[in-house]
């Protein structure tokens, strides 16, 4: 056989076949998507990245913009998210339908990060100052975003399939408790950091704030 | 010619003097494998033992542990089964971070070993971060 036929044929053969398995592919996430009963709309993006997924199905997350119709500014961001380290795919779907407010929700984070990072000797997962990052996070976002809106940040960021069950518990505790505190805080008309550092130590003495390794027993807010 | 040549080497400096900062800013304060041997010794890694190990036995196993790159391209999941749950935090509760010293013992300096993740969340890199 010529030389040259045979690489056109093994190159042809090659596209062939790529375009088949994106095809069917495609083909599948379509069904898999048609299945879950998603709607198009405000939602959808954010319902569909965390749509549960099999064996045959398990990339059909990468697909949701295109699938939710989504315009190509939402699918950039989307695509682009995947860069930014350690967000779940619901965070980067609402990243990408909520641009601006994602902004200020990583604003409110760090604030929230500086201002523990104050109150505690150092930052660790699962004790006071994990908690106290929650707590302040969920109060700053309530403030910034609305209650709506801020409960999605929050959720979204507890959707990643790898954290464990009483550590996902630990975190939504505490957000609710940050939610609840700038709600009544705010209706007094008295939102403030020092107000809210007192809410949470109060909710820490009684132990309404969720802590599983307690590592500051004699903590005393600065 | 010359011109070009020298926006070339202007545009190249800033690019990576850029780049360094950015990574910087990302990372914060970290520590050099040399440094932490110096700092806290060296010992062969053993997964059990630095699971079950405080802080002071864990430090000395940082330098066998970052050399040998047991961890690269390993699962989040695959370190939390090897090493149990993390108890350091580095600007997101899904990095991996174990403390190696102890800053309440240790006025306030906190050292800590983080698992870079990649896009696919397997561990890129190792570094020594200071809490």
């Amino acid at each position: 056989m010529n030389p040259s036929l045979t690489c056109r044929f093994i190159v042809v053969l090659s596209c062939a076949t790529i375009l088949g398995s994106s095809t069917a592919n495609a083909d599948s996430c379509a069904d898999w998507f048609a299945a879950s009963k998603i709607k198009l709309g405000k939602d959808c993006l954010v319902k569909c990245v965390v749509a549960p997924v099999d064996m045959a199905t398990f990339d059909c997350h990468n697909a949701c913009s295109m699938l939710c119709s989504e315009t190509v500014g939402t699918d950039f961001i989307f695509k682009l998210s995947e860069l930014y380290p350690g967000l779940s795919d619901a965070e980067r779907a609402l990243v990408s339908t909520n641009p601006k407010a994602a902004l200020r929700a990583y604003v409110a984070k760090g604030r929230a990060e500086s201002f523990c990072a104050i109150q505690f000797v150092d930052n660790r997962t699962n004790d006071e100052s994990d908690a106290c990052r929650h707590f302040f996070w969920a109060s700053f976002l309530r403030n910034d975003l609305g209650e709506n809106l801020a409960l999605k940040f929050l959720n979204a960021h507890e959707e990643h399939p790898s954290q464990p069950e009483p550590e996902k518990h630990m975190d939504i505790a505490n957000n609710r408790l940050g939610l609840v505190a700038a709600e009544r805080l705010i209706k007094k008309n008295g939102l403030s950091e020092t107000a809210l550092l007192k809410e949470f130590a109060t909710a820490l003495t009684q132990k309404k704030v969720i802590v599983l390794k307690p590592q500051a027993k004699d903590w005393k807010p600065k | 010619m010359k011109k070009f040549a020298l926006i070339a080497i202007f545009l190249t400096t800033v690019g990576f003097g850029g780049f360094a900062v950015a990574k910087h800013f990302w990372r914060g304060e970290t520590m050099s494998v040399s440094r932490a041997e110096k700092l806290w010794g060296r010992e062969d890694f053993v997964p059990a033992v630095f699971r079950a190990g405080e802080s002071k036995t864990r430090a000395k196993m940082i330098g066998s542990l970052i050399a040998s790159k047991w961890f690269v391209g390993k699962s989040v999941e695959a370190i939390r089964k090897e090493l149990g749950d993390w108890d350091g935090y580095y600007f997101s509760d899904m990095f991996p971070a174990y403390i190696v010293q102890d800053g309440r013992v240790h006025n306030g300096e906190t050292w800590q070993i983080v698992f870079l993740l990649d896009r696919d969340r397997k561990v890129s890199e190792v570094i020594i971060h200071k809490n």
